[in-house]
């Protein structure tokens, strides 16, 4: 079986690296032609919890650090680009992998990084277990540096994911001022925080000069950036609370772009307003109704199937997503980004909302209204419901929820009761993973090469390591394991296509949505953002890049790069709503909102004034 | 003038029978109420609130749990305040919502009060050691204070059993964290009628502490407690609200705080949208405004040293 | 006097064990604060059960308490789950920004509620006495937070004429301590106004209400008959009397501030504790949390020491006790 998986790695890396070469050679002798100078300021809705990046969990954390440290390797867009790594090969075992770093790339305190720093990176991150991407390098023995540029890492086992998931997310970190660090805590480096500036030393782009807690972070260019000086100044990156606040610090031009989750009906509001164009990047993760499937009813396959003519996937994209999102596919593998090329057109169509239809399906099961209350019962004549959990955070998720649920309470001859119910999160994920819920609102991250269905469906994973809906079928376990040692990419696509087939047969779960996700940010003061279709707008490239604008800017605001589905086509007209002639849900411009916003608030003051002088007249105190 | 009054009602006590009593000071907090014009009001606009709440169904333009426009609209005859993110009526949220928003503040400000009471008058009736374990324990909760506290207590509460909905748990939350104040009045309360001449004989008389409470300490602590109900209904409604701005809340309940959470989230603020979360925020200051004026009322009653005061 | 200190003492460290002690079991309540990590499938078990033994979660509970409270007996406050470093440096961060905030706030709101109230009280029935109060009650009854989206709309969006978020510029060079000054007054406008309206609010009608209840009490009477101007009445004897049952409320409030201003920091993206201290809860952060408590519960001790100060300068009744 190694040996299978070994073949299959040496041709994907080698196209991988033949495919980025130009891409690469350009930008590793860059034309500078623009202008330095300016500061970029960014904001994140948190504030990074530590600045050791061994140590360093949350997301904002890492994104904080992002633009001090480089990579070997990196996602761009999809595919696995080199960075630090000039040349990389990889033994015929698998065992050990050989990788060349170029020659002229220094840490920002003037020190080389040298294949020590690699070396050392690469072993505390192997041998530390409480380092917070020891996961993905628990296969590794050692790493030694083999000559100043070369580093040698071996493995204890074959491990094909090392390369895309260790080696891409891992930065190089300086020897010189982690190896002192590491005798002196020990264990202990865990819970360290380093001193800015002075150890917080990375050989990226920024280097950070300073942190007000609370406030933001500030960066100054690094000079001697191997790829060439970034174009900016200084960056800040600021952290704001609430998306609101963070939105309108964009359209008032105090921050150039802003990197949280925003919904998306800011969308038309924030393209009215001069200057500032929006990146709207397609997400991957897949928004899924799962159920448990052990558990009563939806253990039986039919049931499922009932569930799946209930639900109107584009109806929840138009409204609670106001459009801005790709309805999901029955089979669970995304039509786009690095999964489109495995992706069963066939099964697109496999259930449309059809009510009647479920009612057919619940009436053949025994799901039936006996006792005339207009909710169905289960076939032994008790009453039946469900219980459906968005996680609480998650309003889409939320709203979401409450349309299916309305949606099964309109099933024609008689409804399916399920509740919406929502918890913290943290005390209902134990009880997803112990199968003591019925079913959920789960989003979750696919990965980037086609079998990471194995992780979502395998019986072997059932429970805590990813396949939440306790879904089991000889044939998907068979399947998904045959996708981990093909290697031919043609049998891999038909094995990837009967899989979807089976899914969205049997419905383990059904996909509601794939979000899309804009992020505003400054066109009139700033050009060159990297912006990729799946990734955000807050990125490397786009840190190399960016630079004051040299041209006048647009006078339309651009257009999204992935064309955005136009507002809302047609959801089904008001049933009670008299007015179909009330106007069209266009924005409010900003003029019109001000002075509306000015008669609430005289309101307010005649109200208060009005109490007031009721008090006054009252009768004086005798 | 004090010594007076409490004297007057000592004796009505003391002779009239249970209706009587009753009556009788309901005759008197009426007299001291309506003659004063902000309590006045307060009950005017409390009224007003409350009917709306219970007759909901029928005002109501539409029911707000169903779809009945586009998402977003702005406000126009149909939808005199527009619609929410799912297409669901405001008008009618805000209707219905004054009926969940008065019903937390209620059931969090009676359970506080049951919680106070019971242990004020405990602590005040025993004395002794039971008072000073249960003033400890008091003083304790006082020194953990308001929003984050609350806080705290719901992410406890849903690890019990009441934590199945969310709302359960911030009613709760917000009862246990206000029950304190209450504690201290009627143990203060229990400890003057206790002294007191008729107290003295229903115990020579040989009634049992149960009786004696329940007869003759719970009536005069009364007032205290319908008091202590009214004002902690208002501090729960601001309490529920802080808390779904915080997103603690319960999104599945539509409160006048929620809504509020529901346009932050949905940037109703960025767009302009002033229709979605100013006028929730103007129903919660008058609910409560209209409930702290009716309190001031009622204060004037119970302690008449500040009659005509306001 | 010297037995009343004791006692006060002796009750003060009751109430500080009982507290930290509370604290710890009701968060051990809550949840594994590590549960994040579990769920996340960038992080493997390995990393979880090494972090737990770093933080010491793996030990029995009892061994768990004694290591607290010796640590806590030595000024240690422990590591910070949530951030990964000292809860005592975690917390100082913070601790400066909401002084800065607090302590201003709370002492103007107080002596505006003083001042207020005082004229109001003395004035009552008055138009200016109804129409304070009433402001006053459309103040109490608003939510917090929404009077400070309200206000940040009107001058930080609408009139633009605030910043909408930080305590100061960020990146701005500055060519002299006043130009920081300045730059952090304007930050700090929006969220101190806030705060003060709604502390005075809230505060103005207990001081009126005291005050109008000292006014009844015959030694005013006999003041006032005795032909004292209005003022000394009001200021020397009427005011000081009316004050002392509010010194304890006004004074806690202090003792409070590490509990910050959440609503208000979370609306104007402004460092403080509070929102630490939420996201504490949040996240399970038992450390933090129990290293907010000590501070905390050290403040209002410390507070109502100084109240009881007050008291004595203020009530002579104790003092010639």
């Amino acid at each position: 079986m190694s040996r299978k998986m070994v073949g299959l790695l040496i041709p994907l890396l080698a196209l991988l690296l033949i495919m980025s070469t130009p891409a690469f050679l350009k930008l590793a002798t860059p034309v500078r032609a623009q202008q330095y100078g300016g500061t970029l300021k960014i904001a994140l809705p948190s504030e990074p919890n530590t600045f050791n990046w061994f140590a360093a969990g949350s997301t904002w954390s890492l994104d904080v650090l992002y633009p001090s440290y480089d990579r070997l390797f990196r996602w761009k867009n999809g595919t696995l680009v080199p960075e630090l790594a000039k040349e990389f090969s990889v033994s015929p075992d698998g065992l050990t992998y050989t990788i060349t770093i170029y020659n002229n790339v220094t840490f920002q305190d003037g020190k080389p990084l040298t294949a020590e720093d690699v070396a050392f990176t690469v072993n505390v991150l192997a041998q530390q277990d409480w380092t917070y991407y020891h996961g993905y390098f628990k296969s590794v023995d050692h790493a030694e540096a083999v000559d100043t540029y070369t580093v040698k890492i071996f493995m204890k086992e074959l491990d094909v994911g090392f390369q895309a998931l260790g080696l891409a997310v891992m930065n190089i970190m300086p020897k010189h001022i982690w190896e002192p660090l590491l005798q002196e805590h020990g264990d202990q480096l865990a819970v360290y925080n380093p001193k800015i500036p002075d150890e917080v030393v990375g050989s990226g782009p920024f280097q950070i000069v300073e942190y007000v807690p609370g406030q933001f972070v500030r960066y100054k260019a690094f000079d001697n950036y191997w790829m060439g000086r970034p174009y900016a100044d200084e960056l800040i990156v600021n952290f704001i609370t609430e998306a609101s606040t963070a939105i309108l610090a964009v359209q008032k031009g105090e921050i150039d772009a802003y990197v949280g989750w925003v919904t998306p009906e800011v969308v038309p509001t924030l393209l009215s307003t001069e200057g500032v164009g929006i990146h709207i990047y397609q997400s991957s993760t897949f928004y899924h109704w799962g159920f448990i499937n052990t558990r009563w009813p939806f253990n039986i396959t039919d049931f499922r199937r009932a569930m799946a003519y209930c639900v109107n996937k584009q109806e929840i994209v138009d409204t609670v997503l106001s459009g801005w999102g790709i309805p999901g596919s029955w089979g669970v593998v995304m039509p786009f980004g690095p999964n489109a090329q495995w992706y069963n057109p066939n099964v697109e169509n496999k259930y449309t909302f059809n009510l009647s239809k479920a009612a057919e399906i619940l009436d053949k099961l025994g799901f039936k209204d006996v006792d005339g209350d207009g909710w169905r019962e289960a076939p032994n004549g008790s009453d039946f419901s469900f219980e459906i959990y968005p996680p609480h955070y998650d309003i889409i998720r939320i709203r979401a929820a409450q349309m299916i649920s309305d949606w099964l309470s309109q099933i024609p001859g008689g409804g399916i009761k399920a509740i919406v119910r929502v918890l913290e999160w943290k005390t209902v994920w134990p009880m997803i993973k112990k199968a003591q819920v019925d079913t959920y609102l789960l989003g979750s991250g696919p990965g980037n090469d086609i079998s990471w269905l194995y992780r979502r469906f395998h019986t072997r994973e059932t429970g805590g390591t990813g396949n939440w809906a306790h879904y089991s079928n000889p044939e998907v376990d068979n399947l998904t394991e045959a996708l981990k040692t093909t290697l031919d990419p043609e049998k891999r696509k038909q094995i990837a296509w009967r899989i979807q087939e089976i899914l969205a047969d049997e419905v383990p779960i059904i996909v509601l949505y794939y979000r899309k996700f804009p992020q505003p940010y400054r066109i009139d003061k700033w050009e060159g953002w990297y912006r990729p279709l799946t990734g955000g707008i807050f990125n490397i490239w786009t840190l190399r890049e960016v630079h004051l604008r040299t041209t006048a800017p647009p006078t339309s605001p651009t257009p999204p790069p992935t064309s955005p589905t136009p507002p809302p086509t047609s959801p089904s007209p008001p049933p009670t709503g008299p007015s179909p002639t009330s106007p069209s849900p266009t924005q409010p411009g900003g003029g019109a909102a001000n002075t509306q916003f000015l008669v609430m608030l005289a309101i307010i003051i005649v109200l208060v004034i009005i109490i007031i002088v009721l008090l006054v007249r009252r009768r004086s105190p005798v | 003038m004090t010594e007076t009054v409490e004297v007057g009602r000592k004796e009505v006590i003391l002779k009239r029978t249970r209706w009587g009593r009753i009556k009788d000071s309901l005759n008197e907090f009426w007299l001291v109420f309506s003659n004063n014009t902000s309590a006045l009001v307060g009950l005017a606009i409390f009224s007003v609130i409350l009917m709306v709440a219970v007759f909901a169904p029928f005002i109501a333009p539409y029911d707000p749990y169903v779809k009945t426009g586009m998402p977003f609209e702005a406000p126009s005859d149909a939808h005199l305040l527009g619609t929410n993110d799912v297409g669901e009526d405001i008008l009618s949220e805000l209707i219905y919502g004054a009926r969940i928003s008065l019903l937390i503040g209620f059931v969090a400000a009676v359970v506080a009060t049951l919680i106070g009471g019971v242990l004020g008058l405990l602590s005040g009736y025993y004395g002794g050691v039971v008072d000073e374990v249960i003033m400890r324990f008091t003083d304790v909760w006082l020194a953990f204070p308001g929003l984050l506290f609350t806080i705290f207590l719901a992410a406890v509460l849903v690890r019990t059993p009441i934590g199945g909905r969310i709302i359960y748990t911030v009613i709760i939350a917000i009862a246990l964290n206000s029950w304190s104040g209450v504690a201290r009045l009627v143990r203060s309360v229990t400890l003057k009628v206790k002294e007191m001449p008729f107290v003295e004989a229903a115990r020579a008389a040989g009634a049992s502490n149960f009786k004696i409470i329940f007869r003759h300490i719970l009536p005069n602590a009364s007032p205290i407690l319908l008091v202590s109900v009214l004002t902690r209904i208002d501090s729960a409604m601001l309490t529920e609200a802080s808390l779904s701005f915080l997103g603690i809340g319960d999104p599945t309940v539509k409160s006048w705080g929620m809504i509020i959470h529901y346009a932050m989230i949905r940037n109703a603020i960025v767009t302009g949208r002033w229709w979605w979360f100013i006028p929730p925020g103007l129903m919660i200051s008058i609910t409560v405004l209209s409930i702290i004026l009716i309190s001031i009322g009622l204060e004037e009653y119970i302690n008449p040293r500040i009659r005509r005061g306001f | 006097m010297r037995r009343v200190l004791v006692r006060r003492a002796i009750t003060s460290l009751i109430t500080f064990f009982i507290a930290i002690s509370l604290v710890f079991v009701i968060s051990r309540l809550t949840g594994d604060p590590l549960s994040e990590l579990i769920e996340n499938p960038e992080v493997a078990p390995e990393t979880v059960e090494a972090l737990r033994r770093a933080f010491g979660l793996d030990k029995p509970l009892y061994v768990q308490y004694i290591n607290f409270i010796q640590s806590t007996l030595v000024g240690q406050l422990g590591y910070s789950i949530n951030y990964k470093r000292p809860v005592f440096d975690v917390i100082m961060e913070k601790l400066p920004y909401t002084i800065a905030l607090l302590i201003p706030a709370i002492t103007l709101s107080n002596y505006f509620a003083y001042r207020l109230g005082v004229e109001s009280g003395w004035r009552r029935g008055k138009k200016f006495d109804i129409s304070i109060t009433s402001v006053s009650l459309f103040i109490r009854a608003t939510p917090h937070f929404w009077l400070a989206i309200v206000l940040l709309y009107i001058f930080g969006v609408w009139l633009g004429i605030f910043p909408i978020f930080g305590a100061v510029t960020a990146g701005a060079e500055y060519a002299s301590i006043w130009d920081w000054l300045k730059d952090y007054l304007w930050h700090y406008f929006l969220p101190v106004s806030v705060i003060v309206i709604r502390a005075t609010g809230a505060m103005f009608l207990y001081i009126r209400n005291s005050l109008v209840e000292t006014l009844g009490e015959d030694y005013i009477t006999t003041a006032v008959a005795k032909g004292l101007p209005e003022k000394i009445v009001l200021y020397k004897h009427a005011a000081r009397n009316a004050l002392l049952p509010a010194v304890t409320v006004m004074g806690l409030r202090y003792a409070f501030i590490i509990d910050g201003a959440v609503l208000t920091e979370t609306v104007f993206s402004y460092p403080g504790t509070g929102r630490l201290v939420y996201e504490a809860i949040v996240y399970r952060d038992f450390f933090l949390l129990q290293g907010a408590v000590i501070i905390l519960t050290t403040s209002v001790i410390f507070v109502n020491f100084i109240i009881d100060l007050i008291y004595l300068y203020l009530d002579p009744r104790v003092r010639y006790r």
